[in-house]
């Protein structure tokens, strides 16, 4: 029946033509299957260490949107179980050491950890005897850990629970092994206070809920209506009286002098309501300011609460 | 043909094994092309051809040509091309990059028919346009050897021709004008085979073709290797590697290496003042000058989770996503030390940077500093709410 059609030579010619185009599909294949998917991950990056989630409600998507929780009572911690280191209470003072501390403190405890660079004083040696602020002993870091050193870069640590902070004191102890001075009367002294408190952990409420609050509760301070000259360098030197009205109600420093009025305003213009350009004011005209803003504010104050108009 | 060769005349063309492209017999009536063709046709001695002045009734019939085989190649090529189509969407969007697209399976055959009937037409198209052209009528054919023959003026006049043709194996052309003379033809002359048309014959053609797909092969492993072997240019890594400036990510174009900039130093914006406290506690007395508004703690949320969210938290509670990579430990908003402290103390912080914390006052503008700070306290809030917070629940 091809014969109707095409002669062999012709038949062969048709089919060497027809081997091309399906070769070239093939390779156009093989060429899609291998090599695309290859170059398009050769090299790539290698994924970065996957990070362990932290914090935040899980299974919520924004992590600020956790239901409300009621506070709730932590029974006092039992003087006997935290004044000496249990093997318990230093695994679990190794664990928030390396959560809390060790960024500054180092590893060992040696105020060598890479945060620590930057501070000045550096962060304590827990392995040398000398130089500790507050004293070795176990109340005096334990006041440490609840207070912080100010002037340090030691922050406080109030928000651990009473027995984690007893377990990281142990810890912190255990790396230094020179005698901290400790002495059974003044433990059993300390110890009392545990037995006396117990701990309370806040009710939490959503963020914007708490925002919502915070809101409701806000009251706009009336703007300020300030009376002769100083009425008139006000009006010059500041673009918006409620800002003005804020910054100085909710500040008593400035009351003092002058000085002290020029003092609380420089630092934030021009988002306080000032213009820059009150910089540039003489002494004289800021006793004038001062003394104006003052009557303003007070007479304000006096006025009563309710938030009134604004210009 | 090699330059080497001789030239083929039609001397040399009708000697045994020259290289003759057709022998032509000419012919005085249609009557006596139309007998001599049937004889002819029998003897088999090449393809056999009619050149005449006008058409000829039944010259077809007696030449004997063969149906055309188009439609089939026709039919072949749409059938490759619908299957091809159609593997290929299967295999783009079904197993190399699967895709939901119109909430169908990745593999939804339906949605592969608009392509599948477009590049069907579109291999059967070309195939009857580049069939026709290449393989049927061989072109391209400059010159065919019967434009210079000697007869062509009578067969365009009133002569008509039969040519039996070179065509498949061996062609006798002595034997060739032997048949056509006994058929009865007035004249016989010999076409010698015409110079090779060189590299646009059908046959360079479909060669071509089939060098572009190995030359892409070629090339496209040889890519393949060359960038795997040696990165020095790394391809496109999708789009998660795109050449921008990102705040807390390192940054080439700047000497230190940094992408957050700050301004130089000594310099202050326009319509600001520079920021005066000498230290902390000079700046504790600073009241904020923001209302707690909507916006302002808007703001402030956007200004906090941009900035401050990776370090000091989402909440606000020193656990964030830097802690488990890089070992940091920021300050817990939450303590009660910063619960108390004064908002000018926390803005001064902002401003000046602390401990480990740099200076944040390149990223911030003020606005957004002091609406962070009553972010803060939106945050400390929540994470400390009074009971009358709590009792309102979900209806702020």
């Amino acid at each position: 029946m091809i014969e109707q059609y095409v002669d062999a030579a012709e038949l062969r010619r048709l089919l060497s033509a027809l081997l091309v185009v399906v070769g070239v599909i093939l390779l156009a294949c093989l060429f899609a299957v291998i090599v695309v998917p290859g170059l398009r991950n050769a090299n790539r990056p290698a994924a970065a260490p996957a990070v362990p989630v932290v914090g935040g409600e899980t299974g919520w998507l924004d992590p600020a949107e956790y239901p409300p929780a009621r506070g709730y009572d932590v029974p006092p911690v039992r003087p006997e179980e935290v004044l000496s280191a249990t093997p318990a209470l230093l695994a679990r003072g190794r664990a928030l050491f390396e959560q809390n501390c060790r960024s500054c403190h180092g590893p060992e405890g040696r105020g060598d950890g890479p945060a620590a660079q930057g501070l000045a004083p550096p962060p304590r040696d827990f392995a040398s005897p000398q130089g500790w602020k507050n004293g070795p002993g176990i109340p005096e870091i334990y006041r440490t850990l609840e207070k912080g050193i100010p002037g340090s870069s030691m922050g406080a640590y109030d928000y651990l629970p009473a027995k984690d902070r007893m377990a990281l004191v142990h810890y912190v102890q255990s790396l230094g092994s020179f005698s901290h001075g400790d002495v059974p009367e003044a433990l059993e002294a300390f110890g009392r206070q545990f037995a006396t408190a117990g701990e309370r952990v806040p009710n939490k409420i959503p963020v914007t809920l708490a925002a919502a609050r915070l809101r409701e509760e806000f009251r706009p301070p009336e703007p300020l209506r300030a009376e002769g000259p100083g009425a008139e360098i006000l009006r010059e030197e500041a673009w918006d009286l409620a800002r003005v009205a804020l910054a100085l109600q909710g500040a008593q420093t400035w009351r003092k002098s002058p000085a002290a009025l020029a003092e609380h305003v420089l630092p934030s213009v021009p988002e306080n309501g000032f213009r820059p350009r009150v910089a540039a004011c003489s002494a004289e005209e800021w006793t004038i300011l001062h003394a104006a803003l003052l009557a303003a504010v007070d007479r304000d104050e006096k006025g009563g609460g309710e938030g009134g108009k604004r210009s | 043909m090699t330059g080497g060769e001789r030239m083929v005349t039609a001397e040399t063309a009708a000697e045994p094994g020259g290289k003759a492209f057709a022998v032509l017999g000419l012919f005085e009536t249609a009557e006596d092309i139309l007998a001599a063709a049937q004889g002819l046709r029998d003897k088999g001695l090449g393809r056999l051809e009619a050149y005449t002045p006008y058409p000829v009734h039944g010259l077809d019939a007696a030449l004997g040509h063969r149906r055309s085989p188009l439609a089939g190649m026709v039919l072949v090529m749409g059938f490759i091309g619908a299957v091809s189509a159609f593997l290929f969407q299967m295999w783009a969007t079904g197993i190399d990059y699967p895709i939901v697209v119109g909430g169908k399976a990745p593999m939804a055959w339906q949605a592969f028919i608009p392509i599948l009937f477009e590049v069907m037409v579109l291999f059967a198209t070309f195939t009857a346009g580049l069939g026709m052209l290449l393989l049927m009528n061989r072109l391209p054919f400059y010159g065919h050897p019967i434009l210079s023959s000697a007869s062509i003026g009578k067969i365009t006049r009133d002569r008509f021709a039969l040519s039996l043709e070179a065509y498949g194996g061996a062609f006798d052309a002595r034997e060739a004008r032997a048949a056509l003379e006994e058929a009865g033809a007035t004249e016989v002359e010999i076409l010698p085979a015409p110079e090779p048309s060189g590299p646009w014959s059908a046959n360079y053609l479909l060669k071509g073709f089939f060098a572009v797909g190995a030359a892409c092969l070629v090339a496209g492993y040889a890519t393949y290797w060359a960038v795997k072997l040696f990165p020095v240019l790394p391809p496109m890594v999708h789009m998660e590697d795109q050449p921008k400036l990102d705040p807390q990510e390192p940054s080439a174009l700047f000497r230190d290496g940094r992408g957050m900039q700050s301004p130089p130093s000594g310099t202050v914006a326009r319509g600001f003042l520079p920021y005066s406290p000498a230290a902390p506690e000079e700046a504790a007395g600073l009241a904020n000058p923001l209302p707690r508004t909507e916006p302002v703690l808007d703001r402030g949320q956007k200004a906090y989770r941009t900035h401050c969210a990776v370090c000091h938290g989402v909440l606000g509670d020193g656990v964030p996503t830097l802690t488990a990579s890089y070992g940091a430990k920021p300050a817990n908003l939450q303590a009660r030390a910063i619960r108390e402290l004064s908002d000018g103390k926390i803005y001064d912080a902002i401003v000046r940077g602390k401990n480990a914390m740099p200076s944040y006052a390149p990223h911030l503008s003020v606005e957004d500093r002091w609406s962070v700070v009553h972010y803060v306290r939106v945050l400390q809030r929540a994470q400390n709410a009074t009971d009358e917070d709590l009792e309102r629940g979900g209806r702020p």
